[in-house]
Order: structure tokens, then sequence, then C-alpha cells
């Protein structure tokens, strides 16, 4: 059979099931299980459930959904590819949808185009700084290998990336592949994504290549999938005007040309598509898992109280890149109007935006109530989730918002800007406020400390974001740009 | 994982809330769970219908719960033995007293501590067993799971338990089904209200509910509305009632006992406020109850009521009527501040939901599996 028919077949198959209500649920590592409404399905040909059987058994075609009513004639026939499969054996080489007769309708198990190996584009990797996306890339790897052993990973990273993803172990799960360029020097990782990258996912012998962190190569030769973010960048200045320009270019130009493109939330692709003018149905919303598997071991409360001077102290933990975005000024302001005893920890990068923190903080006279922490190691940041009290997140932008599922995981209350995404991931969970009022932060704040049942009600609530579900979701998105390419 | 869930405590109409938390629970629960949850009830021989009878397998100890001493065997003799037959991995006890033995991990789920606070509150054998049975199950549990924060810190400082081992689990409330209410005319009239405006308590009349410095504190309020202190009567009821008239305010208090479904619905609709001064509990339903409806809350800031109100209850110390009837007062005369307070309190019943409990209660399944290092010896070497 050659690959044309398959492919049409396939899509077909895609086509019902996009289109119409359908039950569909994956029912082992390669398949999926798809309903599609009984007047889709054509036809009737021989068979038998043995065959079927051993269909299953070969690893093909899963499991049957529910329990057959009458083990003699429940699955009295079923097709492979438009005909009758004589063998059984054939179908793992076919790899096209098997409709069964069962239970007086059709169901359709369809192995869709198995994605066997992908090429994991990781450029943006400054270790301990890259923020959001780094959390994206080592929660989901390990889940992706975890989920579908058979899928081979590929990462392409920058040179100290590759040193850092080495020493947590991804090499145990995939090949690490150092492109020599760095975060920062920007006509270097300029050539590295653009062109290096789709050489070597080549080379590799990926079949497509996943972009992690928004930008993407413009002429990536195979099939690709992009993860969107957020643009906040286009709405909030972060970066120069050159920059921006050029940030724009290299996100908005692969986006377009895409095949699949993966945002973590419905708001953020809603404001990608708006900002750069794209189509909202090329997405597949994938929400993100939280927070990391911590590996590293808690460094102890009382030590951290007195390094940071936290004793005898209630502690507002904010952890957020120093950047304007990110919005911590409100935080020092409404800190001048919070009881003495609370003190609010800045945790992440310092950026530019630091500076310009310090002077607010110094002009308020409340730089004693405000703890400026530079990026820490895990144990360090575990140690300081569990000694907060609550959890504030002032931003203005947000791709889907992993920290405040960590907040939530750790048993923490948190007070967060009133944003759409973040109704989307919190729930009706957070306190929510205006970034721009100090006032209506430091009421958050102040509810966000004394409400112990928000707080008790987190960690079952985090727990319904998985990277195992996110995998699934991203394996998902591989499948259709095969079928899509 | 198969759980089994300890359910002999049962008795038709007279376990209240856990049997409440009970019901809504369980379907929750089997929602919730990951395919390949298996439930199994242990009940009484005396257990009304219920969820137990549908959702899940069902076990019946052959014990009758109307003898004390009878429940205490069939928790602690029988129902571990059946538990075992039926090999459930882990035994989950929803009504503070758990069976101390067997071979599965144990969670049980302690409402409160109140034997402890108030002596008062069960008579003779039945605060004997509690204390001697609450802390055996607390003792010999895995996880501890607590309504509140205000109950954690109670197994802390009064039997030692340690922090670690417990999980702040909130209560959910049954918003699905209410009743529908009397009309307005027939509710005034039957509980001869006039057209005065009206202020609802609901609490069993017991010390600890601190009924006595409500009707203080109605006795200073200017004009005073009519107080409706619903809940079944006991002798408590006798000393309220004596202290309302020497307080003169036995013409503005209602004592209807125990409401029929329409009635309470009824009185809801109608009330322009709800007040509970309770001196402990271990949750605090009724306020939740109350915010649900889009009525105004002053609540006592004691034990687990802070909690459960978060900010959308006017608070008060309930040891001072002062205080209380300055609250009554700011609620009575309405506003727009009171009418962000009811809107709040509809977004804040809201957050207590069902589906979040028992999402809780499995994280905590899970943890005490994890934890339960007997677990790990029973398990053949793999």
């Amino acid at each position: 059979m050659c690959l044309a028919h398959q492919r049409d077949r396939v899509g077909d198959v895609l086509e019902d099931v996009l289109h119409y209500d359908r039950v569909e649920r994956r029912v082992g590592k390669r398949q999926r299980l798809i309903d599609i409404p009984e007047d889709h399905v054509a036809t009737r040909l021989g068979g038998s459930r043995h065959r079927v059987r051993r269909a299953i058994d070969a690893g093909v075609a899963g499991k049957v959904l529910g329990q057959p009513r009458s083990p003699a004639t429940d699955i009295e026939q079923f097709r492979v590819g438009g005909k009758v499969a004589r063998h059984v054996a054939e179908v793992p080489r076919l790899r096209v949808p098997v409709e069964i007769a069962h239970e007086g309708g059709y169901r359709t198990i369809c192995p869709l185009p198995v994605p066997e190996h992908v090429a994991l584009n990781a450029l943006f990797l400054a270790p301990g700084v890259s923020g959001g996306p780094e959390t994206y890339l080592r929660g989901l790897a390990p889940a992706l290998a975890a989920g579908f052993p058979m899928l081979r990973l590929t990462i392409v990273t920058t040179g100290s990336g590759a040193a850092f993803l080495r020493e947590l172990g991804f090499s145990d799960f995939a090949q690490l592949h150092a492109l020599r360029c760095e975060e920062g020097q920007r006509a270097r990782r300029l050539l590295a994504e653009q062109v290096l990258l789709p050489r070597a996912a080549r080379s590799a012998g990926a079949q497509l290549i996943h972009s992690l962190a928004s930008t993407a190569p413009r002429y990536p030769r195979l099939p690709a999938v992009i993860t969107l973010h957020d643009v906040t960048f286009l709405r909030i200045r972060t970066f120069g005007a050159m920059t921006t320009f050029g940030m724009r270019t290299v996100i908005a130009a692969p986006a377009r040309h895409a095949d699949v493109l993966l945002s973590g939330s419905a708001a953020a692709r809603d404001e990608v598509c708006e900002r750069l003018g794209l189509d909202p149905t090329r997405f597949l919303v994938v929400p993100h898992g939280h927070g990391r598997t911590i590996t590293a071991e808690p460094v102890p409360e009382a030590e951290l109280r007195s390094r940071y001077r936290l004793e005898g102290v209630r502690v507002v933990l904010c952890v957020a890149a120093k950047r304007p975005h990110k919005n911590q000024a409100v935080l020092v302001r409404a800190a001048a109007q919070l009881e003495a005893d609370i003190v609010v920890v800045l945790v992440g990068q310092a950026e530019p935006y630091d500076a310009t923190l310090r002077t607010i903080a110094n002009e308020l006279g409340v730089e004693d109530r405000i703890r400026f922490v530079e990026p820490v190691g895990d144990g360090e940041l575990e140690g300081l989730w569990r000694l907060a009290d609550c959890f504030a997140f002032p931003t203005l932008g947000e791709g889907f918002g992993i920290p405040l599922l960590e907040a939530m995981d750790h048993g923490l209350a948190v007070a967060c800007s009133d944003l759409p995404v973040l109704h989307e991931v919190g729930g009706d969970l957070p306190v929510f406020f205006d970034p721009h009022e100090p006032d209506d932060a430091a009421r958050a704040i102040r509810l966000a400390l004394s409400d112990k049942a928000r707080a008790a009600m987190g960690p079952a609530h985090a727990a319904l974001f998985t990277w195992e579900r996110a995998a699934q979701g991203t394996y998902s998105a591989y499948e259709r740009a095969l079928v899509a390419a | 994982m198969h759980v089994g869930l300890n359910l002999i405590f049962l008795v038709p109409g007279e376990t209240g809330g856990m049997e409440v938390a009970a019901r809504e629970t369980i379907p929750a629960l089997v929602a919730a769970a990951p395919s390949g949850t298996r439930f199994t009830a242990f009940v009484n021989r005396d257990a009304g219908p219920g969820p137990w009878d549908e959702l899940i397998e069902k076990v019946v100890v052959p014990v009758r719960v109307a003898n004390r001493l009878e429940w205490v065997r069939g928790e602690q003799q029988l129902l571990p033995r059946l538990a075992m037959a039926a090999g459930v991995d882990l035994v989950h006890s929803l009504a503070s007293t758990a069976p101390a033995w067997g071979r599965f991990t144990r969670v049980v789920t302690v409402h409160d501590l109140i034997y402890r606070h108030l002596p008062g509150a069960h008579h003779g054998m039945r605060s004997l067993a509690m204390r001697v049975l609450v802390p055996l199950a607390v003792r010999r549990s895995d996880r501890v799971i607590v309504d509140s924060e205000a109950t954690k810190r109670d197994l802390v400082e009064l039997l030692g338990t340690p922090a670690a081992r417990i999980d702040v689990v909130p209560l959910g409330i049954g918003a699905s089904q209410h009743a529908d209410p009397l009309p307005e005319r027939d509710v005034r009239a039957r509980f001869r209200l006039g057209d005065r405006s009206v202020l609802l308590s609901l609490s069993a009349k017991r010390e600890h509910k601190n009924l006595g410095a409500l009707l203080e504190a109605l006795a200073a309020l200017r004009s005073r509305p009519v107080l409706i202190l619903a809940g079944y009567p006991t002798p408590h009821e006798r000393e309220l009632r004596l202290r309302a008239r020497a307080l003169g305010v036995a013409d503005d208090v209602r004592w209807p006992g125990w409401l029929t479904p329409p009635e309470l619905e009824g009185l809801w609709r109608l009330t322009s406020a709800f007040v509970f001064p309770s001196l402990y509990e271990g949750f605090g339903l009724p306020v939740l109850e109350a915010m649900a409806r889009g009525v105004p809350v002053a609540c006592s800031n004691a034990s687990s009521l802070p909690e459960v109100a978060g900010d959308a209850a006017l608070m008060f110390d309930p040891r001072d009527p002062r205080s209380i009837a300055t609250a009554l007062e700011r609620l009575l005369l309405g506003g727009p501040e009171i009418e962000a307070l009811k809107a709040a309190g509809v977004a804040r019943a809201a957050l207590f939901t069902w589906q979040r409990t028992a999402g809780a209660t499995l994280a905590s399944y899970g943890r005490a599996l994890a934890d339960d290092r007997s677990a790990h010896r029973r398990t053949p070497a793999a």
C-alpha cells in the first residue's frame, strides 16, 4: 500500500474526528481509540473476533472500549485500510485505521502515523535563567520519554544547556546535541536555530522539529510543531526596539508556516493569534503540568530564615524573573501597606528592572520589607516554597503560569493578577487583584495569608495539571503534524 | 487500588453532619478516582439506603450500631477481618474512630475534637469511648484527614500528632438539591414574624454554640429584628429561654425546633442576615449554606470559622456581646458594603465543592500508601 493512500485514509478519519462528536481515548502507548458515529462508517466486511484479538495482542489495535456483551458475535468484522486484512500481521506495517463492529455499532481503532523520532529545539536554554520555557522542557521531555518509550528524542540545545541537561540525567532518555552557541550571542543563536538546527535534526533522523520556546527555524525542512508561549513582549516593552522587531520576525514567520501550533492556554492562544494574525484553529491547547519533580533536598527552614533575615515574619513569595511584565513593582508598593511582620521575597533573575524595583523600595522606605533573591538552586527554591505563607503573582502577561500551580501544589494560597489566563489555570482558587492597584494587591495578599481553606484546596487543583497529560497532548500534536505535513 | 470505606457509624437520621459528608463525598470520590480504583463500603445492619448501595460494593458488618459496645466490637474486631478478606489496600474511616489494626493502610477523617474542648458535649459511655477511640484511631492511622487548619492545630497540640501526617481537606457544600421553599406569607404566619426583619441562626442548642451571648447582643440592639433559633431542642434550651426572658427579648426570639426543608428554604429566602456565634466548630457548613444563598453572614472568629468564611463574612469576638451587636447592626443596616459581602459570599461558597473534597481525599490516600512502610513489607518482593 502506497504512502499517499495511507495518508489519505488517515486524513479522512481525522477529518471525521475533527468534525463530529466523538469519544476518543488513548488505549495504549501508540494507539488511540476513536468512536465515530455509526453513520460515518460505511461498510462491514468479514473478519473475526479472534483476528481482532490477535491484532490487539500484536499491539496494534489496542483494547476495545468496554466489555463485549456477547463474546461470540460481538466483534464480527473488521477491515484494515479499506480492505480485509488477510493476515493481522499486516496491520503493524499498514498503520491505518481498523474498523471493528462492536456492540451493534462500529468503532474505528485508528493508529495514526506514529511519531518515532522528534527533535526538540531547546536553543533557548540558559540554565537557571531561562525561566518558564526551561520548566517546560524539564517537565515535558521526561514525561514524553516515560509515556512513549518508542519515541526517540533528540534535544538540540546550547553548549551550556547540554552540559546542564546531562547533569540532570536527560542523556538517559534522549540524545543531546549541542550547537556552538549560547543564549545572548545573538548572531550565533540565529545561525544555529535557522540553519544548523534543521540540518542537525535531519541528520539525526528526526521526523519533525518541535520548538519549545516560540522561536523556530523559518525553513525547518521537516514537519514543524511550535509551542508559542506568549507574546507579552509585544504588548509590554521588555526588550529594545530592535530586539522586539527581531523577536517578532523569528516568531511570526515560522509560526505562519508551522504544521501545528501549541499553546498552554486558550487565553494565550487568543492573544497570540490576535497579535500575530494567526488562525486559532491551527492551535492545539495543551495545558502544562505543574512544577518539576524535585530531586534536590530542600534547604532547612532555619538556615534560609537566617540567610535572608526572615526570622519571625510571614513570607509573601514571588517567583518570577525581574522583568517589567512580571510587575513586581506593585508588590513593592503593596508592601508599604502591609503589616510590619510581612516580608515580600522576590526570587528571580535580576535584569535591569531589578534596579527599578530597588529604587521604588527606597523611595517608599520599605527596603527592609523586601528581599531580593537571585536565582537559587533547586534545593533552596524548594526550601523557600516550604517556608512561605502565601504566593503573590502580579504578572501582566503569561502564557500559562506554572508558578501558580507550583504554589498551589505546595499548599500555598495564591494572590494573583486578574488575567484571563490565570483564571483559566487557577480556576476560582486564587485571590485575584488588579495588577495596577497596590491597594487591591495588599487586600488580596492579606486574604491569601489568612485563607487556609484556599491553601488546603490547592494541591488537588494543581494535581489536575500533570506533565503526563501534557505529554499526551503534545504527542497527539506530533501525530497531527505528521498527517498535516 | 482497592479502598474500603468504614461507614459503620451510620445510623439513619442520627449522625447528622458526618452522614451528609459521607453521602456527598462517596459519589464524588467514585467520579474522581482513577480507573482501576475499587471502593467497598462497610456498613452496619441498620444503615439506611445511600450511595453505598448503588455506586459501590457493600459489605455488611453484622452489628447494630445502637449498642455502643457492639459498635466498637464491629469496628475493632470484625471490620479488619472483613476488610482483609475483601482484599482492600486501604481503609478510610469517615467519622473520627477507626480500626486500630489490620493488614491494610489506614486513613481516618477526624471532624473535630469537641470532646476535648467541651467535656459536656457527649455523655457517659459515649464521652469515654471518644476519649479512648479517637486518639487511638489517630495514632494507629497512617494519615489523618481533618476539615480545617483549626482542627489540625488541635490534633497537633492536644494529641501530639505530627503535623506532617495530617491533611487538611475542606468539605464541600451540597448546593445540588434545594427543597422548594414555602411561600413567604406562610413562613411569616407560621413563625409569627409579622412584617419584621428576620435574623436566622442554625445550630444545636448546646453550650459551645454560644447562643446566650447572641441573646445578649440582641438585647443590645436598638431596633430589634426577630431572631429565629432553629435546631433541635436540648436540655440547654430551657436555660436559654430563661435567659431570653430575663433580658426582655423573649418576644423577639422564635424557637422552631427541627425545621422541614421547605420551611428552612423559605426562611433562607426572607432572612436579612445569618448569624453564627459558635465557640468551637470543626468546619462550619451552615456559614457556607447561608453564603451560597446570598444571605449576608456574621460569624464568630473562633476555631475554624475564619478559614471557612474568609473575607466574605463580618467577624466578631463571640465572647463579647457588644462586638456581636455591632456586626448585626451593620448587617441589618444594609448598603453597598453588605451587597458586596453577599456577592463575596456567593463566590466563597462556590469554592467549596465535593469534587475538591474528593480530589484532596484521593491525594491523601496516595500519600498514605506511600508512607505506610508496612505496606511495602506486605507486598511480596517483585
